[in-house]
């Protein structure tokens, strides 16, 4: 199929033979609804020769993709004070950039909302920030993708997932927001799988990550809070994730026994490539209650976790992982030729700081289930969180 | 002089056509090499020399 004809399908005026959708959830002619709002001059031919107008140029995920029209791009950029030229993020190594414009038609494609847009572009400026994404690592054969958290009014504004199945389907902002990320990284920096996308396994994250803090029901101040930003407005924090694992500990009742099976799935030793490690830890609302029933803040949190996060040299050893590379300081067998032990004593702490830990509350109320997303980038220090701007 | 497994000569002319290199010479050596010993490593070292030479000019 030409360009040309893509154009032509694609316009939103054309008047068609009059069609029924496909009715994706069974639930036929039982419901009238569905059909009854299914217009007119809808061509499901001409839509599908679009949708397979996309996969012939490569530019989706294996999933088909909603096709953008210059209208469409029209009312994304409308969403934003930002010039549609202005560089949003770069990949100094590849000589690619991209812009607001290209963000914004990939954020269509992936089917977001016009109004989502302003938090797609705070998740490039909070990836920016983060510093790894550009720098590689999203290439890696580890096989990370990204995980947008996202705090504030535009949770609820814009529908997206804080309290239960966060990490699953059924959320169009979350689904699509993260899956713009993605998008983006395929379309705009040539990041596909086998090509420049060197990953060995990957993860579902890399389809899409895109979760919310449940301030209402969490115990403690939300992300954006302890980071200084005013209230009432809305972040995006970024990082880049290989793994969510998690954590049942359902019947605990003593904070100390949870702290203890946090640490250990944060320490986890198949996690330990290098010589430390970082992680966010997402807990349900009923681990957070727990905790803060004790005293505990998101503080305190990190910092039990850095103190509980620790291996003896014996179980690194039976791993192979008891030293680290002099050159790399990735982790090695102790008897490698480029080993040096990481300090000298029995006890070795896999955590630079608490700072390496971040701490948010998301999911229902529903069980004793939390999780660990092992993230690959900086180890301490801010997390790396922007504000969405709306247009004013 | 770029030195890299075989299983990461696609990447590899990806990155070099990204960066304007299409054709970029560089050495492959067979995959893994992560998990060799250390006499494994030399013998992947010297079997890939003369390929490394004469990419980078040197008369043999």
């Amino acid at each position: 199929m030409t360009t040309a004809a893509a154009r032509q399908v694609a316009d939103p005026n054309r008047v068609a033979e009059p069609a029924r959708m496909a009715d994706p959830a069974g639930v036929g002619v039982a419901d009238p609804e569905p059909a009854a709002e299914v217009p007119n001059a809808f061509d499901p031919v001409s839509a599908r020769q679009v949708i397979e107008h996309y996969y012939d140029q490569g530019w989706t995920d294996g999933l088909p993709v909603v096709p953008c029209s210059e209208s469409l791009l029209a009312e994304f950029l409308a969403q934003v004070d930002a010039d549609p030229d202005e560089t949003v993020f770069a990949m100094p190594h590849l000589n690619r950039t991209c812009s607001v414009r290209l963000a914004a038609v990939n954020a269509a494609m992936a089917g977001c909302r016009p109004e989502y847009f302003p938090v797609v572009l705070a998740a490039w400026a909070a990836l920016t920030e983060e510093g790894y994404a550009g720098r590689g690592i999203w290439q890696s054969t580890t096989g990370n993708g990204t995980m947008l958290v996202v705090n504030g009014p535009a949770r609820e504004r814009l529908g997206i997932n804080s309290r239960g199945n966060i990490f699953g389907s059924g959320f169009r902002a979350n689904a699509t927001i993260g899956r713009a990320i993605r998008l983006t990284a395929i379309n705009a920096f040539g990041l596909r799988p086998h090509v420049l996308d060197q990953a060995t396994q990957g993860t579902p994250a890399k389809y899409t990550c895109c979760i919310a803090e449940n301030e209402e029901e969490s115990p403690w101040p939300a992300l954006p809070a302890e980071l200084g930003f005013p209230a009432g407005e809305s972040t995006v924090t970024a990082m880049m994730t290989r793994s969510v694992v998690h954590i049942e500990a359902r019947h605990t009742i003593e904070a100390d026994q949870l702290l203890n099976d946090l640490a250990n799935t944060v320490a986890r030793t198949g996690a330990l490539v290098h010589e430390t490690i970082s992680a966010c830890v997402v807990l349900g609302p009923e681990h957070a209650h727990l905790l803060a029933r004790t005293g505990l803040s998101k503080a305190d949190v990190r910092r039990a976790l850095f103190g509980r996060a620790v291996h003896s040299r014996a179980s690194l050893d039976a791993v192979g992982k008891g030293a680290v590379s002099r050159n790399t300081r990735w982790r090695i067998p102790r008897d490698h030729p480029d080993a040096v032990l990481d300090g000298e004593t029995d006890q070795v702490r896999v955590l630079n700081s608490p700072d390496a830990v971040l701490v948010v509350v998301a999911g229902a109320s529903n069980a004793g289930v939390s999780a660990v997303a092992e993230t690959f980038g900086p180890r301490g220090g801010r997390p790396a969180t922007a504000r969405v701007k709306d247009a004013r | 002089m770029s030195v890299c497994t075989d299983a990461f000569r696609v990447p590899a002319d990806a990155m070099a056509r990204a960066l304007g290199f299409p054709g970029f010479e560089y050495v492959t050596v067979p995959h893994p090499v992560a998990s060799l010993t250390l006499p494994e490593v030399q013998e992947r070292v010297r079997e890939m020399m003369p390929r490394l030479l004469r990419i980078l000019g040197v008369e043999q």
